[in-house]
């Protein structure tokens, strides 16, 4: 059975499940360093998501799985080098200011999630929020 | 003698001057739609910079870049043709859209107490909208 993780922003909650047969080493290096709770902010390069920097899964040599640039709304993304997961909910793409970069697709929220993307993209407006990852036990 | 504008957000003021050699046209729109007392919010596209909507009707008389550059110096105001929007960058910051680099027209840059404005516009990326007020300068 597919591993889960809830997500919990500014008093909603989502979850998401982990791509353990696309992106299994990073699936399990976000399963290992659960529970993560980082302050979330609106990215300032790369569109319509918001993003943590994790000090747990910051690993300059960590491979890139399940490559993607761009990002699918409802998708949660790392950028090993920077230890950043990306949740986007809308047209968003993995860029800084060089340029266009590449991110690990490892995780995608299920179910109706638009209240928890709702409070992402709030993020742009109202500021950094809280953002707590931890293991759903099934 | 360039003109000159007062920019003010969280209560810190900067003395601008207009760029009226390099945009003219769109420098005289920009003072021509003064007062400006609106929103400010973080990019999402461009780095480190704020945009802003101008109102108003001058600027949308102006339908081309003058001088164009897709580069945003920290402390300089853009606008895009017909005034759809303005950029205060206080960082790295280029001009950018979802399908990627675009042009903009210099309209102002910070002259006097610059820094501690550019200090303000950097917390919108932790604490989101704030309030900015452009009058012509005394």
């Amino acid at each position: 059975m597919a591993k889960k993780i809830e997500l919990s922003l500014d008093g909603v909650t989502a979850t998401a499940v982990l791509h353990e047969q696309e992106a299994p080493k990073t699936a399990q290096k976000v399963w290992d360093a659960l529970p993560i709770d980082e302050t979330l902010r609106h990215v300032r390069w790369s569109g319509s998501a918001g993003y943590i920097l994790a000090p747990a899964l910051r690993d300059p040599s960590f491979p890139l799985e399940n490559r993607v640039s761009y990002y699918i709304p409802l998708t949660l993304n790392l950028k090993p080098e920077h230890g950043e997961v990306a949740i986007s909910y809308g047209p968003a793409q993995a860029r800084d200011g060089t340029g266009n970069g590449w991110a690990t697709h490892f995780a995608t929220l299920e179910g109706d999630a638009t209240a928890f993307l709702e409070a992402v993209a709030r993020a742009q407006h109202e500021g950094k929020k809280q953002l707590v990852i931890k293991r759903k036990e099934s | 003698m360039a003109r000159r504008i007062q920019v003010e957000v969280d209560g810190v003021s900067a003395i601008a001057e207009l760029c009226d050699d390099l945009s003219p046209k769109t420098a005289e729109a920009f003072w021509q739609t003064l007062p400006i007392e609106t929103t400010l919010a973080p990019a999402k596209w461009s780095g480190s910079a704020c945009y802003f909507r101008p109102g108003g009707e001058h600027l949308k008389t102006v339908t081309a870049n003058e001088a164009p550059v897709a580069s945003i110096y920290p402390g300089y105001i853009v606008t895009r043709p017909s005034g759809s929007e303005a950029l205060i960058a206080y960082g790295a910051s280029e001009y950018r859209w979802a399908v990627g680099t675009d042009y903009t027209t210099r309209v102002a840059h910070l002259v006097d107490r610059g820094s501690e404005l550019l200090k303000v516009l950097a917390r919108t990326h932790d604490e989101g909208d704030k309030r900015i007020k452009i009058t012509r300068a005394q």
